[in-house]
């Protein structure tokens, strides 16, 4: 089912919720390589995918990577030079409070990043979303695992032009209560 | 005697005419801001004297739980497509924000 089929289309991988998000809360051993300061020491890669994948976020862990399962580098949008296979990194990461939330409305916490662009001008034809993954984790069960993947509403397309990921104002990925 | 040359670069938004002045920075960098005369969306700047429009994309699929983000007309944008005048465009994308579970980010 690809991204025009999912419902709802953005959504964070339960694996990776299991762990390594939440692996502290168990006796859960982490994946290999996978940073002592989790996401904000390990390098968090953004990867352009069409619209031949087929998002599931209760995909075993071992789908979820970045070249494995549905997000195999045939169904990946690259440009020569300035978006090429595996993405690009994120930088100015954060993981804070989004809303601090009272006893009668809801609270919530995000991963969010500074937008993300091309290393200059690119050429990217119908990409229609996009996987984050963790490029530092190297082995385990699955290398360079998936973290989230969010949907870019529709087809987009650039021709010799630059292209900028804006995140939502609530982040990369968020949970809420 | 030495002259030094103080170069700068003019941006300006083609929509609601807000104007920046930076120093030059590479040919491919963006500058954004929040249009008043794009529905409020996150818009580029473009280099003063660009022949271009910067138009905003309505979400082509529907929303189906997810948070997209809205202009303040209240309609889902995807993106802010600047298009130039010799056939090739920029783009700012707007994806959604992934979450835990079903509609809206909670657990279940």
């Amino acid at each position: 089912m690809p991204w025009t089929d999912s419902s709802p289309t953005s959504r964070i991988f339960t694996q990776a919720i299991l762990n390594p998000l939440t692996a502290s809360v168990w006796s859960t051993t982490e994946p290999t390589t996978y940073g002592a300061n989790g996401l904000s020491a390990d390098t968090v890669n953004v990867a352009l995918f069409n619209n031949s994948v087929s998002p599931d976020a209760s995909a075993a862990v071992g789908s979820t990577g970045y070249n494995t399962g549905t997000w195999t580098t045939g169904n990946e949008v690259t440009d020569v030079t300035n978006w090429v296979a595996g993405g690009r990194a994120l930088a100015s990461k954060t993981y804070t409070v989004l809303t601090a939330g009272s006893q009668t409305t809801a609270s919530g916490i995000a991963f969010d990043a500074a937008d993300l662009a091309g290393g200059g001008n690119v050429t990217i034809i119908a990409t229609f979303g996009c996987l984050v993954y963790d490029n530092t984790i190297t082995a385990g069960t699955v290398a360079k695992q998936g973290l989230c993947f969010n949907y870019f509403g529709g087809t987009q397309s650039v021709t010799a032009g630059t292209f900028t990921i804006i995140w939502d104002a609530t982040g990369v990925f968020k949970f809420t209560n | 005697m030495t002259v030094l040359l103080d170069g700068w670069q003019d941006w300006v938004c083609p929509n609601c005419g807000v104007s920046d002045r930076t120093r030059p920075l590479p040919p491919n960098a963006s500058r954004f801001h929040p249009c008043p005369r794009l529905h409020g969306l996150t818009a580029p700047l473009v280099r003063a004297g660009t022949d271009c429009k910067v138009v905003a994309v309505e979400r082509g699929d529907t929303l189906r739980g997810e948070t997209q983000r809205t202009g303040d007309d209240g309609k889902p944008y995807m993106a802010v497509e600047t298009v130039h005048a010799d056939g090739h465009n920029d783009l700012a994308v707007f994806p959604g924000v992934a979450v835990m579970g079903g509609v809206g980010g909670g657990v279940g």
